[in-house]
């Protein structure tokens, strides 16, 4: 039985609709990327599915129970890392941490242990007296985690944690949840940063305009598109007829050339690359570096919505 | 809800604006209140010179000797008496060496050159004299069997008082009126009102909608109720201290004299600092508007409150208890300022009940407002 089901999830803010039709189901056990762009509808999932938001149609239960603001049986089961940090000014990082640990668990010495180990989990130590204000920016995303895990939740809901983090705090984080996943968390993690979610996430979900357009894991998505790899070749001269004999190559369905640099987007297919390097080897054209890349999920995005993810 | 409560309690008192606004500000408030009416009335208890002219006549001896008698008394204490001939007379008064000039004779006249407080005394004293001797004269004519009676009972009246004067504001309660302690009540309303800032902070970080801290909040294992309760209680304990620090700053360090029924001078702070609380939560409740246009919000209301009770000039209370009574029986800052009033001046338990049961009334009133409003626990956007 799914974690997190939601069927048929519809909400409007007046007449924009916000999710249209969403379902989606979230195993135990899997880091759940809920991948889109601004404005895409994440944010509004994850609130309706925490029951801080009103919709207008559908059903969503977590834990198998209806998602209800006084379930606080499935509450304690949720741990939520907001976008914005959530953390008071006026608390230091131990008592912030405590405060919020404390709306979970009642024992006091437990209590203490937990938030010790979140607080050793992020990586803050040595900033436990600190107030927030003096910590920096991806220090201070750490304390919003550690706030959102330390009372070991079964499900953590991660709504976009990386935005603004320097590149260390954000592998410290990446890495983190990562972690808490093998120690048996279920994850749903949103962010508009394909890497991250092709980095960590299990199984992927791709929402616009609040639907859902794909799901499955990254080589299942990858899968669906026609989009094979990328090959890039660096300082090669080619003339106007070499250039549309390399574009009637089997599997070559895009090219541009420009500045001495050769870009082919090639169909899912085998041995693309080397064809292409034959081809210029048979007639010795000289060429500098090449470079071949397989499809991204921002090129699963591309095909399946006809626009970037970053746009 | 320990846990809850022990949060808020350092959140709330480490809060340094919060704070500011509902602790400090009213004492340095208190402060330059205390500078300002402490020069005025230094000004006010100076004695009043004055030029007496004798004008010596056959028959004017008796009305010379009594009026002159009770300058006499006055002198060194009120007044500063000087016998002058006219002409000294005249000239001091021009130099404004004297406020005024009395004629004693036959008849008696005051000659002043300024209408300002000393001259205005100076008229008062003439015209209750000339108002006894009328009394004293007419008893004398027509009920001459009390005339010993009613001369003894001046006298008397005259010997209470050692000489300072012929009237006397007396009060009722325990506590010599000051007409400056009106404005120290509604510095103290306006204290107790000023907790508003910090029951404005608890909606502000309760609710989801409102703030990420609120969000957080609202997804604990807790009942939000009991959250709700939890940070009121805090709120309400931590600003009636902070009242009580103001009164005992106002008692022990200005010097002013409070009403010496400790248990209902603490009994109208518990309710004006509830009050406070209750308009700064309502505030907080109400609308989706920022942090900022809310205690823009709050602090129109509270000043508007406290000016209207009286803070900035005593016949704004007036005036607004004249032409619009409805509002200074429902303006909280008013009702505790007046409570204030009646316990210290009056002793009047029925009207301090009264407007307590008013500050209860509203409270609540305040809540319940407050509570329809937060009670949604999901909410249409966020």
């Amino acid at each position: 039985m799914a974690i997190v089901h939601i069927e048929n999830l519809v909400k409007r803010y007046g007449n924009f609709v916000a999710l249209d039709h969403l379902n989606l189901d979230i195993e135990k056990g899997e880091i759940f990327g809920l991948l889109g762009p601004n404005g895409s509808g994440k944010s509004t999932t994850i609130n309706c599915i925490l029951s801080l938001l009103k919709y207008d149609k559908g059903t969503i239960t977590v834990f198998g129970k209806e998602m209800q603001p006084d379930t606080y049986e499935s509450k304690a089961k949720i741990g939520i890392v907001q976008q914005n940090v959530a953390v008071f000014d006026q608390l230091s990082v131990y008592e912030n941490v405590d405060f919020f640990c404390g709306l979970y668990i009642k024992d006091k010495k437990k209590r203490k242990e937990l938030v010790e180990e979140a607080i050793q989990f992020v990586g803050l130590e040595d900033f436990k007296k600190s107030r927030p204000k003096k910590l920096s920016g991806g220090l201070l995303r750490r304390l919003n985690i550690a706030c959102g895990i330390a009372h070991k939740p079964e499900l953590i809901i991660l709504d976009e944690p990386t935005v603004a983090v320097d590149p260390q705090s954000r592998n410290k984080i990446l890495t983190g949840i990562q972690e808490l996943n093998r120690n048996g968390a279920t994850i749903i993690y949103t962010s508009h940063y394909m890497e991250e979610v092709e980095q960590i996430c299990t199984k992927v979900a791709i929402i616009d305009h609040g639907r859902c357009l794909a799901i499955g894991t990254t080589e299942e998505l990858k899968a669906m598109i026609k989009t094979g790899d990328t090959i890039t070749i660096e300082a090669v001269v080619l003339k106007e007829e070499q250039i549309e004999e390399i574009r009637e190559l089997p599997h070559v369905y895009k090219l541009t050339y420009e500045e001495q640099i050769l870009k082919i987007k090639c169909n899912a297919g085998k041995h693309n690359l080397a064809r292409v390097l034959n081809y210029l080897q048979d007639r010795d054209i000289p060429f500098g570096r090449v470079f071949s890349e397989l499809p991204t999920l921002n090129d699963v995005f591309l095909e399946i919505t006809g626009t970037e993810l970053r746009d | 809800m320990i846990h809850l409560m022990k949060y808020r309690l350092l959140q709330m008192t480490r809060n340094k604006v919060l704070m500011f606004w509902s602790l400090v500000f009213p004492i340095i408030l208190a402060t330059f209140f205390n500078i300002a009416f402490g020069s005025v009335n230094s000004d006010q208890m100076g004695r009043i010179p004055v030029a007496v002219v004798e004008k010596t006549s056959q028959s004017g001896d008796t009305q010379l000797s009594y009026f002159t008698e009770m300058l006499n008394q006055l002198d060194g204490d009120t007044l500063e008496v000087n016998y002058m001939t006219e002409k000294q007379a005249k000239k001091a008064l021009r130099e404004e060496e004297v406020d005024g000039i009395y004629y004693v004779g036959n008849e008696l006249s005051l000659m002043v050159a300024k209408n300002d407080i000393g001259p205005s005394i100076l008229e008062s004293l003439l015209a209750s004299y000339e108002q006894q001797s009328a009394m004293v004269e007419d008893i004398a004519l027509h009920h001459p069997e009390q005339l010993k009676q009613v001369l003894s009972g001046l006298a008397e009246e005259s010997d209470t008082e050692e000489g300072g004067g012929y009237t006397k504001e007396v009060s009722l309660g325990a506590t010599t009126l000051d007409t400056d302690m009106n404005f120290f009540f509604a510095l103290i309303a306006m204290a107790c009102l000023y907790g508003g800032f910090l029951g404005l902070d608890n909606p502000l970080t309760t609710q989801a909608n409102l703030s990420a801290v609120g969000a957080r909040k609202s997804l604990g294992a807790k009942p939000k109720l009991l959250i709700i309760i939890s940070d009121m209680l805090v709120v309400e304990a931590v600003h009636f201290i902070n009242v009580c620090v103001l009164l005992f700053y106002l008692h022990f360090v200005l010097g002013k004299d409070l009403s010496p029924h400790i248990g209902r001078v603490l009994l109208i702070c518990l309710f004006g600092s509830l009050i406070g609380v209750c308009l700064g939560i309502m505030i907080g409740s109400l609308g989706k508007m920022g942090e900022g246009g809310k205690i823009g919000t709050f602090l129109t209301i509270s000043m508007v409150c406290s000016a209207f009770a009286g803070l900035f000039a005593d016949s704004i209370k007036t005036s607004i208890e004249s032409v619009l009574p409805w509002i200074a029986k429902v303006n909280p800052a008013a009702l505790i300022a007046d409570s204030f009033y009646y316990l210290t001046v009056y002793d009047d338990k029925n009207r301090y009940m009264l407007n307590i049961l008013i500050l209860a009334g509203i409270s609540v009133v305040f809540l319940i407002i407050s509570f329809l409003s937060v009670r949604r626990e999901r909410y249409e956007s966020i």
